[in-house]
């Protein structure tokens, strides 16, 4: 079971996600609205695992990842994504995110791609 | 190298003799990727029914019909390939490739004891065999001594599967971390590509066919594929390479998958042609629409008429005097599009989908003219209006009516049991020499031999409510309605009835949330739409639609009537509530930024409220801001 940061700007995403990760098990232990609480969060509590969103204000969350990454290249970040960002899912995988998910997304994809994780 | 097929063999979903073809078509429409089933009779293997051919069998002439509610047996295949667990594969792989052209493709069945077991896909044998191919040129170079035989043995079965890959009927070819396509590819990608591939740069060869996203994506994704070093990302890179492309015309499906041995890496592809199984998709959903569309017309035949003679009349009459009128250019186009606008929605309540959808075009035409209303002359406008061709509109709804229902559909007119006149007659008489107690008593019994019961009439709306919320992905139940039974004269309510449905879509396009997040905030996944009818003391009518969806957000629309310029943000902040709920009334308010076919367009209420008003009746609209929203529309009774 991992302990999960999720980022997400949309308080209903958060919501979501949140549950399908307590039903499997795991421990959320923080939630960032945007880039820069991402990263702030991050360091705080060293989350196993980050979910980002790429479309947020003040800092996106290609922008957080490169932040993250630069500082802990071992960290795990999952995006999250809407259709048609296919460039910037490729410019995260290039930048160090291990894997990413499309919204919207079957709860039991989110809970492989994790597995695949740990 | 020895093995049983067994091994290969995957249990997938089974059906009994006696389940349905929808069950069958529920599965397949639920797992796209599901390629075929099999049908049991106790455990024992009967039959199997393979994707493609159901759909094509379902795609000929009333074959939809044939199969969709009979038993599954009489739609699969009895003559398939079956085999006992304990062959061996090198056994079967001249059996399965001697197959006729159209069973080629079909999947293998496995069974043990004389019980199913399983199935093989021709893919994965393929890809099994090819597996082996490569372990076993990795034996021979060890053991020189009995290369000889083996590398006959490998050109044997590297003919075997040269042969089933050529007939396979899908382009198989491998490209290495140059980009270059390998000379060994199918037969199938000559005719995909139109030349040979062998050699090619791979990315000169697909980029025609790529988007200005792809095109720039895929070469980086390729070069992470090769260069990258980790190996489970290979995998999440791939998924970003494109999944269908459209190649000369056919719609082709790609598959990728990376092949690794001896230090050297290449990207195996395989292309099929999912052109045909497109255009049956397609084809079906006609003939569904069709199907629809004839039921409508044998039910509601008058409607059906006087919607297609409106329309004409429309272009014929209407709009030239629209054009006389003398009123200013934008107001001209204003009015074309709210009737057209109307016009599609009617046409899309009876299932004239083809002409519903002429029309959306018509209307983006009409908005562009609108937005160069200035560069436009009237005389424009007229040779505009002359020229829409109404007949080619409706050209393609009308012959499937004639064609099944026969040419005397449209000339026979609406007929009565009783001529309308006599029931006229009737009435007048009955107000003329009865006492007022008995005439009040006997009217309404009159009224319904012309009159139909407005609860009966809002009804027939339900199947339109159940497509739309279909096509924006909604669940919604069915409509409810209540209330008194109150009869009208259709034919004055007319127009009025059809401007409803604009109401309905609102709801759903608009009020009703997705299920996702009418669960998230705690309201039953299904959305819920009712009508209640109240016949009024002053011999009025009031109909209220309610929906229970997500509310009318005032703030949204205050924003949006500052955005269009319809208020001064200064002049919204002193609006009652009231009047901010009128705004969406208003002919140029719209809160979706998006157009679709089904709504949006915001011109939907203020044609309904043109028509209450027409009556002589007023529309007010309540909401509660998460909890729903409510239309109530009070019209007088006319008889």
């Amino acid at each position: 079971m991992s302990k999960i940061l999720i980022v997400d700007d949309s308080m209903i995403s958060r919501i979501n996600l949140k549950k399908i990760l307590l039903a499997e098990g795991h421990e959320v232990i923080g939630e960032a609205s945007n880039g820069l609480e991402a990263v702030k969060k991050f360091e705080d509590l060293k989350p196993d695992i980050v979910t980002m969103d790429i479309t947020m204000p003040e800092m996106d969350g290609l922008e957080a990842l490169r932040n993250i990454m630069r500082s802990n290249p071992a960290a795990k970040v999952i995006m999250i994504s809407a259709l048609g960002q296919n460039n910037k899912i490729l410019e995260a995988l290039q930048s160090g995110a291990k894997n990413y998910i499309t919204k919207p997304y079957e709860p039991s994809q989110v809970i492989n791609i994790i597995k695949e994780l740990c | 190298m020895q093995e049983n097929i067994g091994r290969l063999a995957q249990k997938i979903h089974s059906f009994t003799l006696e389940e349905t073809g929808k069950q069958v078509h529920a599965l397949f429409e639920a797992n796209q990727d599901l390629e075929g089933v099999v049908v049991l009779d106790n455990d024992k293997p009967a039959g199997i029914i393979m994707r493609t051919d159901f759909y094509q069998k379902l795609g000929k002439q009333f074959g939809f019909s044939l199969y969709m509610n009979r038993p599954v047996s009489i739609v699969m295949k009895k003559d398939f390939l079956l085999v006992d667990a304990a062959t061996e594969i090198s056994d079967i792989s001249m059996r399965a490739m001697n197959r006729n052209n159209d069973s080629l493709y079909d999947f293998i069945v496995v069974e043990e004891n004389e019980k199913y077991l399983g199935v093989v896909s021709i893919k994965q044998f393929l890809l099994d065999l090819a597996k082996k191919r490569e372990e076993q040129i990795i034996l021979l170079k060890s053991i020189n001594e009995r290369e000889r035989a083996h590398r006959e043995a490998i050109e044997e079965m590297h003919s075997s599967i040269r042969n089933l890959m050529d007939n396979a009927g899908q382009g198989f070819l491998s490209i290495d971390g140059n980009f270059a396509v390998s000379e060994q590819y199918s037969r199938e990608c000559i005719s995909i590509f139109g030349c040979e591939i062998g050699g090619t740069n791979f990315i000169d060869l697909i980029s025609p066919y790529l988007n200005d996203d792809q095109r720039n994506t895929v070469p980086s994704i390729l070069k992470e594929v090769f260069g990258g070093p980790e190996g489970a990302k290979v995998n999440v890179f791939l998924t970003l390479m494109p999944k269908e492309l459209k190649i000369r015309e056919k719609i082709i499906k790609l598959e990728y998958k990376v092949i690794e041995n001896t230090g050297n890496k290449s990207l195996m592809l395989i292309l099929t042609d999912i052109t045909e199984k497109k255009e049956l998709e397609q084809k079906m959903a006609e003939e569904r629409n069709h199907l629809k569309l004839i039921v409508k017309a044998v039910s509601n035949q008058d409607d059906v008429i006087s919607a297609i003679q409106r329309l004409r009349e429309f272009f014929a009459k209407d709009a030239v005097f629209l054009l006389k009128s003398g009123q200013t250019k934008a107001m001209i186009v204003a009015e074309l599009f709210r009737s057209v606008h109307t016009f599609k929605g009617d046409l899309s309540h009876l299932y004239l989908m083809n002409a519903s959808s002429n029309l959306h075009k018509l209307e983006d035409s009409i908005s562009a003219m609108s937005s160069r209303i200035d560069e436009i002359s009237l005389k424009d406008l007229e040779t505009f209006v002359s020229e829409v061709d109404v007949e080619g509109i409706i050209e393609k709804d009308v012959k499937v009516i004639n064609d099944i229902l026969g040419e005397d559909y449209f000339n026979e007119c609406e007929h009565f049991l009783i001529p309308l006149d006599v029931i006229l007659t009737l009435e007048q008489l009955a107000s003329n020499i009865l006492s007022k107690e008995d005439h009040d008593k006997l009217i309404p019994e009159i009224r319904k031999l012309r009159c139909h019961n407005i609860k009966e009439i809002l009804r027939g709306f339900d199947d339109s409510i159940q497509n739309i919320a279909l096509r924006l992905e909604k669940a919604v139940q069915s409509l409810a309605v209540k209330g008194d039974d109150v009869f009208i004269d259709k034919q004055k309510y007319q127009s009025f009835i059809k401007s409803l449905m604009h109401i309905f879509r609102n709801s759903i396009d608009h009020g009703i949330e997705t299920p996702e997040q009418r669960v998230e905030i705690g309201k039953s996944e299904t959305g819920k739409i009712d009508c209640e009818i109240k016949m009024g003391n002053d011999n009025s009518l009031t109909i209220i639609i309610r929906d229970d969806g997500r509310g009318i957000d005032y703030e949204r629309i205050k924003k949006k009537a500052v955005e269009k310029g319809i208020y001064t943000s200064d002049s919204v902040r002193n609006l009652s509530s009231e009047q901010v709920a009128d705004i969406i009334f208003l002919d140029e308010f719209s809160t979706k930024d998006s157009i679709s076919i089904v709504s949006g367009r915001g011109v939907g209420l203020s044609a309904v409220r043109s028509e209450v008003e027409r009556l002589g009746g007023i529309i007010k609209v309540k909401t509660e801001p998460g909890n729903g929203t409510e239309f109530i529309i009070s019209i007088p009774l006319i008889y």
